[in-house]
């Protein structure tokens, strides 16, 4: 068994626990040097009662030095996303809706992120507040930052300027973004759009619309005092040359190859701070970094409403890894995590007619793209599009270890002359054999939780169903994995896969 | 009657022999490329495609920057170092040559070594090999492979004994689809 690692590249794992500690404590002594200046003095008062911009009062920042999470922006800057320990919490009124009962406390993570600055060696904060919209999005620390966002969360990701300016915000849904929207009060962007060299971007599709609403209230000490705004909100959707933006769930994946959209302040054009450091630097300005959009590279593109729900729910936290049997694993949500983690390969499942096959995973374009046979998606009980789906995230977790682990992908090419394999689907279901367990295990899981039969039928029976698909192409008929592991049981686990892909009368499960 | 009929075989005749001779053969070092790296029992289309896509993954710009690793013999370096083996004058002239092609390459039966290979004519089987003819720039040489939907680059050093040696492969399309017959548009 080849073991399911974490994305050992990535630099927040890739650096060792010194390193970590030693680029954070440089963060950390910048912002202990810089804190002073990034306050609002009292010059910034009537700008403030004067401005048209979303301006929320200004508190203390206390990060938890503890808590971090380290990656890069598209460009090559490293972020530093701190949580932060305040007990004041900006808090928007629909959250209370939206998720009615819950502590603002337990539901809104509210971090603070050290942008790197190449150029002058600063490390100019932006403050990130996630909300989830619903209780399942609900996340510890861990689990979310910017440059994470798994496919079960859906709500808003706020971003304000150190003082508490509106900046940018994101709408996300099941793992996508939808749109960006701008808290203004008046035709003033608060943050422009700056699009890397040579994508063509052919249409934003703008809105603004006023509302008046509890902006938030701030909690304290016990204490919570309520604020009431009336704003103009722009939410935008972009359209590039490339195909419909990513979560926009038509025509291709949208993906700005070389870089990616961002965002620039724009409230006041950048402005300084007075009073003097300590350093005795004077006039040391805090201008707003630019920021990318959240690098969420897994696009779902599943247009079949069932089909989508089934590959959101096997494949997020939501279908978390199971102590409770089989040691665990569930590698189905791992997978798509390690895409998600990596930010290596851009990752697509969509689905079109194809001949002669339920799904295929190809890599092109420098990504992977996972299409699953729309008649297919027709006719096929739900267990057997879950297995599917699991099925092709063994291909493209093989696709995405060739590109990123030399060891893996000699490894590979090795099994393939050692067992005379000529082509990447046999190659693959070979070794696949090796997965069939651990396939098993993640469709009884997502099956127990979501499934029709609620995870009741025999395991034998998802272990069956995870031999789906290791035929030899040339025969079409079981290949060496799947004759010597199923041994006696040959076909009556043929049987099973069949009638739950056309989902026959013996089938156990439903069709969508 | 007679004197039409044989007309028309004559004419017949000599355009498909002008037809079989306008296709010109590989050189003797170009075969030496191929058989350097062709393995035994394949299916190898009789004539090289002269498609173009590839080019684009013929800088060092390209290459350097996208995903994945050089594989050799049994090792293998990432795919941005591949600047140490060819330089970009080299891949400048490399490109020069394949702009150049002016159609497809005749392969000869005779001069493969390998007896179980066998040409086709036919786009019949999955299995068909397709190659590019060996593009070489003094003692660098490239060819593109495409089997059913899997493509790959190849490249070659040429050795101080004058070998021809596999020295980076890596694919630029790989897919698990089985179905279909994938080919390049037969030549014209």
């Amino acid at each position: 068994m080849i073991a399911l690692t974490s994305c050992i590249e990535e630099p927040t794992e890739k650096l060792e626990v010194p390193e970590q500690n030693s680029k954070l404590a440089i963060v950390r002594n910048w912002f202990d040097t810089h804190k002073k200046d990034l306050k609002i003095g009292d010059s910034r008062d009537s700008y403030r009662t004067e401005s048209h911009e979303l301006i929320l009062p200004f508190f203390e920042k206390e990060p938890d030095w503890d808590k971090f999470h380290i990656f890069q922006f598209p460009d090559g800057r490293e972020v530093y996303e701190i949580n932060l320990a305040n007990a004041e919490l900006y808090f928007p009124s629909y959250l209370s809706d939206s998720i009615p009962g819950t502590e603002p406390n337990k539901a809104v993570i509210q971090n603070i992120m050290f942008v790197e600055n190449k150029e002058n060696g600063r490390f100019d904060p932006v403050i990130a507040r996630y909300y989830p919209n619903n209780e399942n999005s609900i996340r510890e620390f861990g689990e979310i930052y910017y440059n994470m966002i798994d496919l079960g969360w859906s709500g808003t990701v706020d971003i304000w300027t150190y003082d508490e300016r509106h900046f940018i915000g994101f709408k996300i849904q099941e793992g996508q973004i939808i749109s960006n929207y701008r808290k203004n009060l008046d035709q003033n962007e608060n943050a422009r759009k700056t699009y890397p060299q040579g994508i063509n971007y052919l249409t934003t599709h703008c809105q603004d619309y006023a509302i008046t609403y509890l902006a938030y209230t701030v909690t304290a000490g016990g204490q919570t005092t309520e604020h009431y705004e009336t704003q103009v909100v722009t939410e935008c959707r972009t359209i590039s040359g490339g195909g419909a933006a990513p979560g926009t769930g038509s025509g291709g994946t949208g993906i700005p190859i070389g870089g990616s959209e961002t965002y620039e302040y724009g409230g006041s054009g950048g402005y300084e701070y007075g009073g003097s450091g300590s350093n005795g630097t004077v006039n040391e300005a805090y201008v707003p970094p630019i920021i990318s959009a959240p690098d969420l590279i897994v696009y779902n593109n599943l247009t079949d409403p069932c089909a989508r729900k089934i590959f959101i729910d096997s494949s997020s936290p939501n279908n978390p890894p199971s102590l409770d049997l089989l040691f665990g694993l569930n590698i189905n949500p791992l997978i798509v995590k390690l895409f998600n983690d990596c930010k290596k390969i851009p990752y697509t499942i969509q689905q079109s007619n194809l001949t002669g096959s339920n799904a295929i995973t190809e890599f092109k374009s420098g990504g992977i793209e996972i299409t699953l046979n729309s008649s297919y998606l027709q006719k096929a009980s739900q267990l057997s599009i879950a297995r599917t789906i699991i099925h092709e995230n063994i291909h493209a977790y093989f696709i995405h270890q060739t590109k990123t682990n030399l060891d893996f992908a000699l490894g590979l090419n090795k099994f393939a002359n050692d067992n005379d394999l000529g082509n990447l689907a046999d190659t693959h279901h070979e070794l696949m054999g090796q997965y069939v367990l651990s396939m098993a295990v993640s469709l009884y899981q997502w099956e127990k939780k979501f499934g029709p039969n609620k995870g009741n039928l025999d395991f034998d029976y998802y272990y069956a169903m995870s031999f789906a698909g290791l035929l030899d192409n040339k025969t079409k008929l079981p290949n060496s994995s799947f004759k010597s592991l199923a041994g006696d049981n040959l076909d009556k686990y043929m049987q099973i896969i069949i009638n739950e892909a056309t989902n026959s009368v013996d089938a156990k499960s439903k069709p969508c | 009657m007679k004197k039409i009929i044989l007309n028309i075989l004559l004419v017949f005749m000599l355009t498909g022999a002008f037809g079989q001779t306008n296709i010109p053969p590989l050189t003797i070092e170009q075969y030496n490329i191929l058989n350097s790296f062709l393995k035994e029992n394949t299916l190898l289309y009789h004539k090289t495609n002269f498609s173009y896509h590839w080019q684009h993954y013929l800088n060092l710009n390209w290459l350097k920057n996208d995903i994945g690793f050089c594989l050799y013999e049994e090792s293998g370096v990432s795919k941005n170092e591949i600047s140490r083996f060819v330089d970009e004058t080299t891949l400048e002239n490399i490109n020069i040559k394949i702009d150049n092609i002016q159609g497809p390459y005749r392969i000869e039966e005779g001069k493969i070594n390998k007896t179980s290979i066998k040409l086709v004519s036919e786009y019949n089987s999955n299995n068909i090999l397709y190659l590019s003819s060996p593009i070489i720039e003094r003692g660098t040489a490239v060819i593109l492979y495409k089997k059913l939907w899997e493509e790959k680059i190849i490249f070659f050093l040429k050795s101080e004994d004058g070998q021809w040696n596999t020295f980076c492969e890596f694919y630029i399309k790989e897919s698990t689809r089985t179905n279909g017959i994938s080919y390049f548009l037969p030549p014209k």
